[in-house]
């Protein structure tokens, strides 16, 4: 289509009137829908860009043999009923052991982070695509009338929350991009102090008598339609997200738990404030919003590898903790996915080298899943003793595409869209294998 | 070049020369016999039917999907061109192998499956193919339905880059030269002012439509101001239009038109939508490592494409100037400057990182060929760099002899934030107000044999040591043997000549000659001259006077002065001094002002903080620490206890009888662009797009699909030989072929663009995809009709658009009846004009007209114009670059994902991307925008001013007030409000009013609020945002 015009968020807006006359005349395309059977609603994705180093935090590689390798370089331990092996550096997240599932067979194509971390959002390195946000949100739709169903908080640039192709009204609701300050991050003109809210509501009221009457002129234009109705959305959106994004009435213990407002800046280590959107994404998550992805960078520790990866650990472990304990007391994890990863890992460090420098490794690295009908207590694949390449069980970004869709209900061949002259779909034109081995 | 006038074009005449023209082209000689019994109306050429074809899509997406996937997994190992023995002698990597056959006959007989030999050997019947096993019945069943329905195969030959016979032709149709089509005859006769609205009006009929009625005075007015200069009418110039085009009918819109196209505001919203091509950014962007560099230097480019706007040199000029104007000739330095700008079209693309990416200098040519290819011809050339193009007839060959033309480039990009990791730093080109000639510097290679009476000179000014260092000086004290002769005075290495001044007077002068005989890269610094400094301090209080070396680019070879390591400052030379030549240097440090001669000429100046404080201690020959000694030679020391001024200064060189040196012009400013690299060279490809692995050298070339398309189908557009000239890159060979007047798609490509920005859609609906897989023209035709037009007035951008704003189609009403309407929703075939909403930048620049805050002028330079660094870098630590300014928009400031904050709610390109067409969605986050951002809220506070303060209306009464209601609606809609909504408004006052009431004692302040809420409603209506 020529003009992408679409109306609003999600479902929401397909479920106005208006948007269903558009569609009657190749409006907004709607998606298949779910398809086969529901075991999670909505993803969140803690997303540790900079390539996380799996032996030091979720793939234990002791030494073995006579001769030192690489492996990991720091100490772990076995925890929970499971005996999920974790470093020492996330004793937080270690006490969740019994709730993840670890895939520690994951390997994509390329140790270069500009195509390796598209891949991992749109499942495409070199050319705008849909985010993986963006396909669930067309899959889906939003849960709730008044917020956009896929929120992307600290993202670095566009490309990774785009819709690119798919209808804009899919596309991410960026919170902090740029390397804005995350602590005081929200969304661009939610809110304004120049009127009280009943008066921007008459003030909205004598615009949309206008808006109709000048419609009403230029009948059959299904644009002045929908900015009528996005017009009301946002209206309603500045009700409902600044009270999301304000956390004043969390209890201080809430806040002290997520560790809000605690900004390490070490090395690589960026402040993030990673407590606020962990404590952010489970108030989404609450809110019905679909898909909601975090950001911490800094895990490219190329120098002072021990020195970075502590303040990384220490960032995100108590909040990352606190997320899957609260999704757990009120009910969410069940039909939560938490995804935990980065675009690829790192090599070992070698015990008594006298280095502290890692690079990049795409040939096997560590996610975790959890809640979301996944398994819990469960490690999936293995690296070899080097931790330098998967051998078993391995999973491609596209086999973790298809399997987020699978447990979303969605048929990875079935959510595509036709664009340029051929069909698109999240996982590509490779084949993508479900890893079924992984579903609870 | 000249320009028809208009008239000329309508007319039957003009046809007789097009038809001339292109005879000898395109006519074959029966035809050309068949012609002389037509009417010159009558001239027939071919041309293709170009019809859409949905059909077309689905055999596709079932040939990619059911069938290439199993033909490559199962067959292409024994069946394709690159098999180590081909089975069967045939192939199936490639439509041509598929119906061509093999040993055993033809593979596949089309439409029937049964009697084919491919359906037979999968059903294992009478032969078994694939021989490891047979493939499932689902799999049998797609190649049958395949077959049955003809067998669609896309494939282009693998083994050669021909497309002969490959390729539907019908989807190539803008490889195929343009054909001038009889002007279409139609019912109604009256309707068309030209053949423009004739070929519209042809299809509307052919379609069943008719126009919709002509757009109103008031309507029409809008129109022209915002499509022309990016800014609504006034409510004066609406009146006047209105009463003009009652009066003069069309001439009056003539009239109009021609003003708009003279205005400087018609080159700022033209200008924009080159800059959306042009992937115009002033930074680089996200490079995937976080950091983004600020490029300082883009906004000339901006100016450039502006000042090109309104100058209409012609597309083929303007095209020329942005591609090769580093090697155009100037008549001046001004034009000079202008080419070098413009080349800045190539550099400014975003780039990634350079850290751990062998591939990066590919990655900067990469965005060339893709602003080039995509930009110019409307093609994508760039995934050609991995592979054969999967569906245009681009191999991977075209495009390594396109990369061979820019790898042979130099691009200059500058610092990219004094980041190395994202960008190793360039120099940039240096813009100057004198154009450089007769800059051959004296032969200085020789000993100087100085005048009679130098020494009489230099003690005339009284110096406090003079020392001809001829022989064992007095005054100075070597640190090492030395040799001194007549020949070649004191000569040095890894030495010095201490000595020192009587007092710590602030100023002083010193005065040598001297000669470096070590290559100006040798070291970082190629040597220091000499140091008023304490020797040996380690943290260098004093002056440095040294010749820079390969540390910093922009001073190799140049002289420099360098105040320590506390202060941190030099100023730095122009002149590059060869080795092995001898100057004379005189260094004239005034309080704290510091001046350098060079062989008598001023060669820098400028405030530099004095800091050698108490020492009198002077080094000559190497630094105060030892670093960086001379290898060469000095002669005729001289130090002043005092400032010498510039006369003395003059004189003293001038009594030594040595040629006086050249100053070269001063830069004045720097831009990005391109140069020649000094050895050009073919390069190999990159297998897979990756400098690993690489494969035959290419030789420079341009893209071959017009050569194979098969010539008894249509007369080639022919290249031609392509050959890159000895020593050249190849550009100024690409940009001729490009501008070529019967280049099949410049011309199209950009008339397309023009038409889309006016008619809100283009005749090709993807105005940056003219290959297989975009839109077809709704009117080729008319296409090539106005191409031809566009070349044939030598490339007018102002001359097509004054063309087609003034045909009946620009002029129609944006409203139709429904039943027109639901027979074609999408206004294919153009009975109506489409309404369209104001962009980013003339919301901005409308909003800030009525309320009279706009600055129409230009703004001069950019935000970040001095500013190299990172944007919002560390991460956490966001700076906001961007400057309030009430300039058009399009001087703001452009930084690559950190757009300005006032635009980037409404579809701003992220200038990665080549944008054609920008995207126009409707979003919350574009309300909120309107409901609640600084500058529509203080926008409306101005407004609400305005009114209240203005000398001729300070009434309270009911009557002020709907007065003030009525100037409301004058400045934003241009028009008086209806009764019913003057009484809405009063009523909405009232209840503003009385609602502020409530918190709002102070009546003046209430107003003023109730008011500025009233004002910001009407910024936020559609009438405001949408033009008719």
């Amino acid at each position: 289509m020529l003009q992408s015009a679409s109306c609003g968020f999600g479902y929401l807006a397909l479920q106005s009137a208006l948007c269903q006359a558009a569609d009657q005349v190749g409006g907004t395309p709607k998606s298949p829908g779910p398809a086969g059977s529901v075991r999670a609603k909505r993803v969140i994705f803690l997303c540790m860009s900079g390539g996380p180093a799996q032996m030091d935090t979720f793939d234990y590689k002791p030494q073995t043999g006579d001769k030192k390798h690489p492996g990991s370089a720091v100490a772990f331990q076995q925890y929970g009923e499971s005996g999920l092996w974790i470093s020492e550096l996330l004793p937080e997240t270690a006490k969740h052991a019994d709730r993840l599932c670890v895939i520690n067979g994951m390997h994509a194509d390329t140790g270069n982070h500009a195509q390796s971390f598209l891949q991992l959002h749109t499942g495409e390195r070199l050319r705008k695509r849909p985010s993986m946000g963006s396909w669930i949100s067309y899959g889906l739709g939003s849960e709730n009338d008044n917020l956009p169903s896929f929120i992307s908080l600290n993202a670095a640039k566009p490309s990774v929350y785009s819709s690119a192709f798919l209808p804009t009204e899919y596309a991410g609701t960026p919170i902090g991009t740029n390397g804005e300050n995350m602590s005081a991050a929200t969304i661009r003109d939610i809110a304004g102090d120049h009127l009280p809210s009943a008066l921007k509501r008459q003030q909205l009221d004598f615009v949309q008598q206008m808006n109709h009457r000048h419609a009403l002129e230029r009948s059959g234009d299904q644009h002045l339609e929908g900015v009528i109705e996005s017009m009301e959305l946002a209206f309603r959106m500045q009700s409902a997200a600044p009270e999301l994004l304000d956390l004043s009435n969390e209890t201080e213990a809430t806040l002290q738990r997520y560790r809000v407002g605690k900004k390490l800046s070490i090395g690589t280590c960026r402040p993030t404030d990673f407590g606020r959107q962990c404590l952010l994404a489970r108030r989404f998550a609450e809110a019905g919003v679909r898909f909601i992805e975090l950001n911490h960078g800094g895990w490219d520790q190329h120098k002072n590898h021990r020195r970075d990866l502590k303040a990384n650990c220490e960032t995100t472990d108590a909040p990352i903790a606190a997320l899957l304990e609260d999704l757990t007391a009120r009910g969410l994890m069940d039909d939560t996915l938490v995804v935990w990863g980065g675009e690829f890992g790192r090599p070992g460090l070698t015990p008594d080298d006298g280095k502290d420098e890692t690079g990049h490794n795409a040939k096997g690295f560590t996610f975790w899943l959890a809640g979301g009908g996944v398994k819990s207590g469960y490690v999936h694949g293995k690296t070899s003793e080097t931790g330098a390449k998967a051998v078993e069980g391995k999973v491609h970004f596209r086999d973790l595409h298809a399997t987020i869709l699978n447990l979303l209900g969605l048929d990875h061949r079935a959510l595509n869209f036709q664009h340029e002259g051929r069909l698109h779909q999240l996982t590509g034109p490779e084949e993508a294998k479900v890893v079924t081995d992984l579903f609870a | 070049m000249g320009h028809p006038p208009v008239s000329c074009l309508l007319s039957p005449l003009f046809f007789r020369w097009v038809f001339v023209v292109f005879r000898s082209r395109i006519l074959t000689t029966t035809r050309l016999r068949k012609l002389s019994t037509q009417a010159l109306w009558g001239m027939v050429a071919f041309h293709a039917s170009m019809g859409f074809s949905e059909s077309v899509n689905e055999q596709l997406n079932f040939f990619e999907k059911k069938i290439r996937p199993v033909l490559v997994e199962h067959c292409y190992e024994c069946h394709a061109s690159e098999s180590k023995e081909v089975g069967g002698k045939f192939l199936l990597d490639s439509r041509a192998g598929v119906r061509a056959g093999g040993e055993s006959g033809a593979v596949i007989v089309s439409g029937k499956p049964d009697d084919s030999l491919l359906m037979q050997a999968l059903r294992y019947d009478g032969m078994e193919m694939p021989p490891k096993g047979k493939l499932p019945e689902t799999v049998l069943n797609d190649f049958a339905k395949w077959i049955a329905q003809g067998a669609f195969d896309p494939r282009t030959e693998s083994s050669s880059n021909s497309v002969q016979g490959t390729q539907d032709l019908d989807s190539l149709w803008s490889f195929q030269p343009r054909t001038v089509s009889p002007v279409p005859l139609v019912v109604d006769q009256a309707w068309p002012r030209g053949p423009l609205d004739q070929f519209v009006l042809a299809r509307m009929e052919a379609a069943g439509l008719k126009p919709a009625k002509d757009a109103s005075s008031r309507v029409l007015v809008r129109r022209l101001y915002v499509d022309l200069t990016g800014l609504p009418p006034t409510m004066e110039q609406v009146a006047s239009f209105v009463q003009d085009h009652q009066r003069e009918g069309t001439r009056a819109v003539e009239k109009l038109v021609d003003r708009l196209l003279a205005e400087s505001q018609f080159g700022i919203r033209w200008g924009r939508h080159w800059l959306d091509v042009a992937r115009y950014g002033e930074s680089n962007g996200d490079d995937g490592l976080g950091r983004n560099a600020t490029f300082p230097h883009a906004w000339r480019y901006r100016d450039y494409v502006i000042n090109a706007m309104n100058r209409d040199p012609g597309y083929d000029q303007f095209l020329r100037e942005q591609l090769v104007g580093d090697l155009l000739k100037a008549k001046d330095a001004q034009e000079r400057n202008r080419y070098l700008v413009a080349t800045g079209f190539l550099a400014l693309g975003s780039k990634p990182a350079s850290a751990m990416n062998a591939n990066f200098a590919m990655d900067v040519v990469d965005d060339q060929i893709n602003v080039v290819s995509t930009g110019i011809l409307g093609l994508s050339v760039a995934c050609a760099r991995c592979h054969d193009h999967k569906h245009d007839p681009i191999p991977t060959r075209d495009y390594y002899a396109l990369a061979g033309i820019f790898s042979s480039t130099q691009t200059l990009y500058g610092a990219a934030g004094n980041e190395k990791l994202t960008a190793p730093p360039t120099e940039l080109h240096e813009l100057r107000s004198k154009l450089v000639v007769d800059q051959i510097q004296p032969d200085r290679s020789k000993t100087p044999v100085f005048a009679e009476g130098y020494t009489e000179i230099i003690e005339e000014l009284h110096p406090v040591i003079s020392e001809s260092l001829t022989e064992h000086p007095k005054e100075l004290k070597p640190e090492s043997k030395l040799s001194f002769s007549n020949a070649d005075f004191a000569t040095v290495k890894e030495t010095a000549l201490h000595g020192e001044f009587p007092g710590e007077a602030e100023s002083y002068s010193v005065s040598f000659w001297f000669r470096n005989t070590l290559k100006n890269d040798a070291r970082p610094i190629t040597t220091y001259l000499f140091s008023r400094a304490k020797l040996g301090d380690k943290t260098l209080p004093g002056d440095h006077l040294g010749i820079g070396g390969k540390h910093e680019k922009a001073v190799t070879g140049k002289l420099f002065v360098f105040n320590g390591n506390d202060k941190k400052k030099s100023i730095k030379g122009a002149t590059v001094i060869p080795p092995n030549s001898w100057n004379h240097v005189v260094l004239v440090r005034r309080g704290e002002i510091v001046e350098v001669y060079l062989n008598g000429q001023l060669e820098l100046e400028g405030e530099l903080e004095s800091t050698f404080g108490e020492s009198r201690e002077f080094s000559l020959a190497r630094r105060s620490d030892k670093f960086a000694p001379l290898q060469g030679n000095v002669g005729k020391f001289a130090t002043y206890e005092r400032a010498l001024d510039r006369e003395s200064v003059l004189r003293l060189h001038a009594a030594s009888g040595q040629p006086k040196g050249i100053i070269p012009t001063p830069v004045d400013g720097y831009a990005m662009g391109v140069r020649e690299k000094s050895k050009p060279a073919d390069i190999e490809i990159h297998i897979n797009g990756d400098g690993a692995k690489k494969g035959d050298a290419v030789a420079r070339g341009v893209l071959t699909a017009y050569e194979t398309l098969p010539a008894d189908v249509t007369p080639r557009f022919l290249q031609g030989s392509f050959e890159v000239s000895e020593g050249s890159s190849g550009r100024s060979e690409l940009v001729e072929w490009l501008i070529r007047d019967e280049h099949p798609h410049t011309s199209r490509v950009m008339v397309n663009r023009i038409w889309m920005h006016l008619m809100g859609r283009g005749i090709v609906a993807t105005p940056d995809d003219f290959g297989v897989y975009g839109a077809r023209p709704t009117h080729p035709e008319l296409l090539d009709y106005l191409a031809e037009v566009f070349v044939r007035r030598g490339w007018s951008v102002k001359q097509m658009i004054r063309q087609i704003v003034l045909s009946r189609t620009y002029q129609l009403a944006s409203h139709h009846d429904s039943d027109s309407l639901a027979a074609d929703p999408d206004n294919l075939w153009m009975a109506r004009h489409q309404r369209r909403r104001l962009d980013a930048e003339s919301l901005r620049d409308s909003i800030l007209q009525v309320t009279g805050t706009l600055d129409y002028s230009p703004q001069r330079g950019s935000a970040i114009e001095k500013i190299d660094t990172l944007i919002n870098w560390p991460p956490g630590e966001a700076t906001n670059l961007h400057r309030e300014s009430n300039h058009r928009s399009i001087y703001l400031c452009m930084l690559r994902h950190a757009p300005p904050p006032e635009l980037v709610a409404f579809d701003l390109p992220d200038a990665v991307g080549i944008t054609g067409q920008r995207e126009i969605t409707t979003l919350p986050t574009q309300a909120l925008f309107l409901l609640n951002s600084d500058f529509v809220v203080s926008q409306a506070r101005i407004h609400a001013g305005n009114l209240l303060e203005s000398a001729n209306n300070k009434g309270h009464g009911p009557a002020a007030e709907e007065a003030r209601v009525r100037r409301v609606f004058q400045t934003c809609f241009q028009r008086l409000p209806t009764e019913v909504e003057l009484q809405q408004s009063m009523d909405y006052l009232v209840a503003i009013d009385a609602h502020l009431k409530k918190t709002e004692r102070d009546a003046g302040k209430r107003r003023y609020r109730v008011w500025q809420n009233f004002c910001q409603a009407m910024l936020m209506t559609n009438e405001f945002r949408y033009v008719d």
